[in-house]
């Protein structure tokens, strides 16, 4: 039972859609239970609601009905400070584009959620230049987003991600915007990471191939989780 | 190290510079430097006008004047107590008696009232700055003597030199004509010239003993002037009280502050009426930054959002555009104030503007750096600037990281 991170029963979420009122029930019940270092994948056609379930299950956004809890407790329960501060704490994201920051160095990125999220300085850039050796960036960490590639930056981002050593990443189609090459190489830093610091890993993607690697993969079909 | 050390550190690095100094922070900020140029000059300018006018009126007058009821002459021996007790007061400087009367001038065919004052000139120097402002002749006045004003000696077209007339319609001898008014001939040995065009327009000084004679009185004064050590000039109306009920019942005693009160009033009035005005232009200016935030902000909000989903407080996500524009509202002040102080030396040294003395009492520019409208302006902007930071900055907490993200 300690070892559950995050437990969703019976999720549904609507849009509203256009001005006809039109309700788009995206969301028809999830359940989910994801466990200490796992890998979970879910696919899912364009609209079928797979960001909106990970947004969902990464706080960021409220289902209409159903209840999620972070290592038992219901999230209902916290305020808005207190879901960012889950969120600083327990929760890292990586999406599909990398919104690193232009003004910050790659090692600057990767330390802020920790330096803002008011840890010492000289820790968070410890960390930070060690998650970005393991991310294979380590003649990188002084260049600017922009002097470095896409496949470059989303490793960085997920090198941000794990900054505050979450206990879980969730990545919204990490590889959607790389080459097949980067995204074999950013899916085998996942692997990397996943064994070395036992962070449990949610992916959503619409590549078979890519969610078939994780130790489960989930279906989202028709607003339901379907394992594999 | 705290976060927003590392924020401010990362501005102020050579790559931030650049991000700071992007065409339109540039932009906004010239609205801030010129609105506090604008308040530094006119403050700087006004604050040296009102120092002149304060320094020339009391130059030119004393503090404190005692006179007598019903224009009734001053004796000897009242003089003599009345100066007793005045000169043991610690905060009096010196006292000197006058002759004063309305008169009129006749030189070369031309004709003008004026304002007669009898004066010992060893004492008058100790009272005003008299002895300051002969700009010809010598301090001392001989009998059949006269100093007069600058002006006044340009309008009846005299020199230091000549002869000219004094006539006074009061002491006049009856004739079969009529009235005959008193007239005295005079030379002129001296040009006053104060700057305060009513005065040198209009004085004319004689010996105590030559006005004496020729207004008819023995030996008695119109009017005590009393000159305050400077550093008891603010105390000016309380040691008016305190000589008022020392003065016996048909003296009368007025200072420098009843005489031109309504003139520094006006002045004082008229700046902060300025002030108020020219802040507007950095309200205005601050406008501009505010929405060059804004744009700043709808730029960013993709970077917003993803803090805010990594769980940083929005206050604290704030701070990083909080600190922008403080850095560029601080430099927009400071350069302000400096080329403000640049500029208002520049006009009044150069000259550049000349005035017409005859309406503003100086003719030319004269610039006071009080250190007190430096404080006040930077005040004033660095307020206005905090407030106008803060609406767009309300923007940052009502975005949603989801509809960032999402491209909602």
């Amino acid at each position: 039972m300690n070892n559950i991170i995050c437990r969703a029963e019976d999720i549904h979420k609507s849009y509203y859609e256009g001005s006809n009122k039109n309700i788009l029930h995206v969301l028809k019940g999830v359940d989910l239970i994801i466990k200490k270092a796992e890998i979970v994948s879910i696919t899912g056609i364009s609209g079928s609601g797979k960001s909106t379930l990970l947004h969902i299950l990464g706080t960021l956004d409220k289902q209409d009905k159903g209840e999620i809890y972070y290592q038992g407790k219901n999230i209902k329960d916290f305020s808005e400070i207190g879901l960012a501060k889950l969120r600083n704490k327990k929760i890292g994201f990586v999406f599909q584009f990398h919104y690193l920051l232009p003004e910050f160095t790659a090692l600057e990125n990767v330390a802020l959620p920790a330096i803002m999220g008011s840890k010492n300085y000289r820790e968070s850039i410890e960390k930070a230049m060690e998650l970005l050796i393991n991310v294979g960036l380590k003649d990188r960490v002084s260049h600017y987003p922009e002097q470095l590639s896409g496949g470059e930056q989303q490793r960085v981002a997920v090198a941000r991600a794990l900054i505050n050593n979450p206990d879980i990443v969730y990545a919204d189609e990490p590889t959607g915007n790389l080459d097949k090459q980067n995204s074999e190489k950013l899916l085998e830093l996942i692997w990397n990471l996943n064994q070395k610091y036992e962070q449990a890993f949610l992916y959503v993607t619409h590549s078979e191939k890519v969610a078939a690697r994780a130790n489960k993969s989930y279906h989202l079909i028709d607003g339901k989780l379907y394992e594999d | 190290m705290h976060y927003l050390v590392f924020i401010i550190s990362k501005y102020l690095s050579l790559r931030g510079k650049k991000e700071l100094f992007s065409l339109d922070s540039i932009i906004s900020i010239t609205g801030i430097i010129i609105g506090v140029i604008a308040l530094t000059i006119s403050l700087s300018l006004f604050s040296g006008y009102q120092k002149i006018i304060k320094d020339i009126i009391l130059g030119v007058n004393s503090h404190i004047y005692i006179f007598k009821f019903s224009n009734l002459q001053i004796t000897q021996q009242e003089y003599q107590k009345l100066e007793k007790y005045l000169y043991s007061q610690q905060e009096i400087e010196a006292v000197s008696p006058f002759i004063y009367t309305e008169a009129m001038i006749s030189h070369s065919d031309k004709i003008a009232g004026i304002i007669l004052r009898g004066v010992y000139p060893e004492l008058e120097k100790n009272t005003t700055s008299f002895a300051k402002f002969i700009s010809q002749g010598k301090i001392n006045i001989e009998d059949n003597q006269a100093i007069i004003g600058e002006k006044l000696a340009q309008r009846i077209q005299s020199n230091v030199g000549d002869t000219i007339k004094l006539i006074i319609p009061i002491s006049a001898k009856l004739s079969p004509v009529g009235m005959i008014p008193k007239t005295k001939k005079v030379l002129v040995s001296g040009i006053y010239s104060s700057g305060m065009y009513e005065y040198d327009n209009s004085y004319v000084y004689l010996n105590m003993h030559t006005s004496q004679d020729f207004i008819g009185v023995d030996n008695t004064y119109t009017g005590i002037a009393v000159k305050l050590r400077t550093e008891h000039l603010d105390d000016t109306i309380i040691i008016s009280e305190r000589i008022k009920k020392y003065l016996p019942f048909e003296f009368r005693l007025t200072n420098w502050i009843e005489l031109n009160g309504n003139l520094f009033a006006l002045l004082t009035l008229e700046k902060w009426v300025l002030y108020i005005i020219l802040s507007f232009i950095i309200l205005v200016a601050a406008f501009g930054m505010v929405s060059s935030l804004i744009m700043h902000i709808v730029e960013k909000r993709k970077e917003i959002g993803i803090l805010k989903s990594f769980g940083v407080a929005n206050h604290k996500i704030k701070s990083i555009f909080i600190v922008k524009s403080y850095i560029l509202g601080l430099i927009g002040i400071i350069l302000g104030l400096l080329l403000g102080y640049i500029g208002s030396q520049i006009l009044g040294n150069s000259r550049i503007i000349s005035l017409d003395s005859d309406v503003y009492f100086i003719d030319h520019l004269v610039v006071e750096n009080n250190p007190y409208n430096y404080m006040l302006i930077f005040a004033t902007a660095v307020i206005i600037i905090v407030i106008a930071s803060l609406i767009p900055l309300r923007k940052i907490s009502k975005l949603n990281p989801v509809d960032i993200i999402t491209n909602r």
